[in-house]
């Protein structure tokens, strides 16, 4: 198992590679329902997660809805 | 006797916004949310903190309650055509309160990024209800961009002050008739939010007022309320100055107060 | 109450305008009319002499009027395309241009392409009054020609502004209708190109319908007091728009009145075609304000106002 640079949400960090988007957010503590997810200032459809590997310097944001006037 | 307040085709209960920032938890504000009655609640995006194990705030909304994601964070026309972007990706409607702050000590909307946003995000089927400064010329370009609401800030963001724009705003609510005006930001006590609805504003938009409130359920309802009064103000001095101007004297109804 | 109200529109016209009264006169170039209105002199029905001036008679009125120190001129015609077609404004207008800075029309409804033309030829202003706004009567008082279409003319304001012309006059004839009715109407028109067009600047105008011969219909006059407060209440409504008055009220009304609400006067006119030169021929309407341009700029100045004979000058229409 490879080792592989990763941003997410603004922290770099050394991750397993090859690393299954879905896979990483299920072990995440957080409820995927009202997430988005964006790598590389592109969003990634809930429908793609399970297909989507994350890369070698990809840049990852997880975004949820909190209170904001 | 009112007409119905439609934004982008759909009417509207309530001329009563809530902004939910800044609220001391999550129970609070679904309660705040249930006693006021309003219906549309603005929400922003954040990056999560992944080191907490934070609630869904959306399961703190009440079902039925349109979501009117805020652009807060943005501080260009691209950063909140991205934020509005990812509220619709998330799968909870396409609702944008646009608002582009490049400012951190006033916290002032710059009107120009806001317009450019508008222009994107309308073409691409988003409802824009942009935060401005009142300004006319501003006001008709976001509605030629395709805003489906103009909401004039009445003073600074949390400063609480009221309605310090209130001639502007009377500009805007005399001269802008395509779209609701609602007004937002500084309504600091229920008295404000009555006067707002005294000058014929469609809607206003409140938080910092109510989520830093000591008890937010009692004063949102109270908020609710004077909206509500302010209303039927303004509806009762329109009425009479129209039905003077059809009696015999018509010119105790062309003057204006 | 009229006194109160007549003070608030002074103390409103003083704090917009100032003591400011713009002045200009009218050049009738043509009486050739299609139109079978019934109130007025120039109707097809009037067996009057119709005259319509060459470029070279056209010049010379310029001339006449430019001498007086006059800068703000008003052309008008009657509503006739075969007569005075739009290249035939747009070459008075060409001519007018090297006269006076500031070019007004009162022609006939024109296409938006039309005015444009005659918007870069020089002319800044167009002049059109729907009459009046209620159907019925319009319909019977213009039962033929061109001018029965009530659309047609009611639109033109919007197509003028579209044009790039900076000043729109807008009026009613008084007398026709119940006045009140009409004044309404007539703020709705205006109110609503105020928000479309915010750019363009407004005037009214109430002229005070004068009975030509042969004409046999009722007509409601409107006295003095009621006049007075029509332009205090157009003030009062409207705080910025200019409101005119003709040389068709008397001397000493509109000595009287213009204080209240009033910021442009003709002086010194004739409604004759090429009048200016030619003693001949019938008016459109009876002057009533005989005073040259100098003695009306004199009873301004000795009221304490400023007679403003060009406000300001075109660099070039674009």
């Amino acid at each position: 198992m490879r080792a592989m640079q990763l941003t997410i949400n603004g922290k770099n960090s050394n991750f397993p590679s090859p690393l299954n988007l879905q896979d990483y957010l299920k072990k995440q503590n957080i409820d995927l329902e009202a997430i988005v997810v964006e790598i590389n200032e592109k969003i990634i459809k809930k429908t793609e997660w399970p297909t989507t590997i994350l890369q070698e310097n990809d840049v990852v944001e997880l975004i949820m809805f909190v209170g904001g006037g | 006797m009112d007409k119905p307040f439609i934004i982008a085709g759909k009417e509207l209960k309530g001329r009563f916004l809530l902004g939910t920032g800044k609220f001391g938890s999550k129970e609070i504000l679904r309660d705040t949310i249930l006693q006021s009655g309003t219906q549309i609640v603005t929400v922003a995006l954040r990056r999560i903190d992944l080191n907490l194990n934070e609630e869904n705030i959306l399961s703190y909304i009440p079902k039925g309650t349109i979501l009117l994601t805020n652009t807060s964070g943005a501080r260009n026309a691209k950063e909140a055509v991205r934020i509005a972007r990812l509220a619709r990706e998330a799968g909870y409607g396409n609702w944008i309160k646009i608002e582009v702050i490049n400012d951190s000590k006033y916290l002032l909307p710059d009107n120009n990024e806001t317009i450019k946003a508008t222009e994107v995000l309308a073409s691409e089927g988003f409802i824009i209800l942009p935060y401005m400064h009142p300004d006319l010329y501003a006001a008709r370009a976001l509605v030629k961009a395709g805003a489906a609401a103009v909401m004039p800030l009445g003073s600074l963001i949390g400063s609480n002050l009221g309605l310090e724009m209130k001639m502007m705003i009377k500009i805007l609510i005399d001269e802008i008739d395509e779209v609701p005006i609602i007004v937002d930001a500084g309504i600091g006590i229920p008295e404000h939010a009555k006067q707002a609805m005294e000058l014929g504003a469609d809607a206003v938009l409140v938080n910092t007022a109510v989520a830093t409130a000591t008890d937010p359920v009692k004063i949102a309802k109270a908020f609710a309320e004077a909206v509500i009064t302010g209303r039927n103000n303004y509806l009762t001095k329109t009425a009479d100055q129209s039905f003077m101007a059809s009696a015999s004297s018509p010119l105790t109804g062309y003057l204006h107060d | 109450m009229i006194e109160d109200l007549a003070t608030k529109a002074k103390n409103l016209t003083r704090q917009y305008f100032g003591r400011a009264i713009s002045l200009y006169a009218p050049i009738y170039i043509s009486n050739y009319c299609d139109n079978h209105c019934l109130y007025c002199g120039f109707s097809q029905r009037h067996d009057i002499p119709r005259k319509k001036l060459s470029m070279t008679e056209i010049e010379k009125e310029c001339q006449t009027l430019a001498a007086t120190g006059l800068q703000n001129i008003l052309i008008l015609t009657g509503e006739s395309r075969l007569q005075s077609p739009v290249s035939y404004i747009k070459e008075a207008v060409l001519a007018a241009s090297r006269y006076f800075p500031n070019i007004s029309l009162e022609i006939y409804p024109l296409e938006t392409a039309e005015y444009h033309e005659l918007f870069l030829a020089g002319a800044d202003g167009v002049t059109i009054y729907q009459e009046t706004y209620d159907r019925e009567v319009y319909k019977r008082l213009h039962p033929a020609g061109k001018k029965r279409d009530y659309d047609y003319r009611y639109e033109s304001p919007e197509r003028i502004a579209q044009a790039g012309m900076r000043h729109l006059s807008l009026g009613i004839l008084l007398g026709l209708t119940d006045w009140r009715q009409d004044l309404k109407a007539l703020f709705a028109h205006l109110r609503n190109l105020e928000k479309k067009y915010p750019g363009v600047e407004y005037s009214l105008s109430f002229p005070r319908l004068q009975k030509v011969a042969g004409d046999a219909n009722d007509y409601q006059p409107i006295s003095d007091q009621e006049m007075m407060e029509i332009i205090a209440t157009t003030r009062l409504m409207f705080p910025r728009v200019g409101i005119n008055l003709s040389t068709r009220e008397s001397a000493a009304f509109r000595d009287q009145i213009f204080e209240f609400g009033i910021t442009k006067l003709s002086a010194g006119s004739s409604t004759k075609v090429g009048g200016y030169n030619d003693r001949e021929g019938i008016g459109q309407f009876n002057i009533n304000d005989k005073r040259s341009l100098n003695d009306v700029k004199e009873m301004l100045i000795k009221k304490g106002y400023d007679p403003v004979i060009t406000d300001w000058r075109r660099i070039g229409n674009e």
